[in-house]
């Protein structure tokens, strides 16, 4: 899995019909080396509540399909958790508590 | 497959049910060798630590090591590897 902040919302009214009712959110990854965003937007569907801001794990491909919001739809890619803290190397490279590292 | 070195741990309270119970790590992925960027992955052993040489499985196949419905992963632990050699 990988990890993004959430930099924005999509609104889209004319879509697939199993994407009614799915919040679509527009993520950035985040370099776990730096900590720093970096690399393309991406949409992905929030199935736990996410806001801008935070920051997500999200999960690509098939995998994306196994929740209860988004089994059965045209789904590649679903956030499934808020990061709380990330300690990597002996320290503590991201808290959400703190902010830092963001 | 592939290899990768754990490095870390994760924490999210809030997240998919399926993904309860599943300790969440940093992994290095290691490729011929060859140290790459890092990856979140769920270990299927519960047992892997910080510094662990393991290898994992990718995509759909990840949420399968869980054995319940509905688990969001994909790359999990499967394994760790004691030692091994290259013939090049």
């Amino acid at each position: 899995m990988q990890i993004c902040r959430v930099v924005g919302t999509v609104v889209s009214t004319t879509k697939a019909e199993k994407l009614s009712g799915l919040k679509l959110l527009l993520v950035r990854p985040i370099d776990m080396d730096t900590m720093e965003e970096k690399g393309p937007l991406t949409v992905s569907i929030d199935t736990v509540g996410a806001g801008e801001g935070e920051v997500v794990m999200i999960v690509g491909g098939s995998s994306s399909r196994q929740t209860a919001a988004t089994d059965g739809t045209p789904v590649d890619n679903a956030i499934v958790a808020i990061i709380d803290h990330i300690d990597a190397g002996h320290k503590r490279i991201y808290d959400k508590a703190a902010r830092s590292g963001s | 497959m592939y290899t990768g070195k754990v490095e870390g741990t994760v924490v999210a309270t809030v997240k998919s049910p399926g993904l309860e119970g599943i300790p969440l790590l940093v992994v290095r992925v290691i490729e011929n060798g060859k140290e790459k960027g890092r990856i979140i992955a769920a270990d299927s052993t519960r047992q892997a630590g910080t510094g662990d040489f393991v290898y994992l499985i990718g995509s759909r196949e990840a949420g399968r090591m869980f054995r319940k419905p509905l688990v969001p992963a994909d790359a999990a632990i499967v394994g760790f590897i004691d030692d091994y050699n290259e013939e090049l």
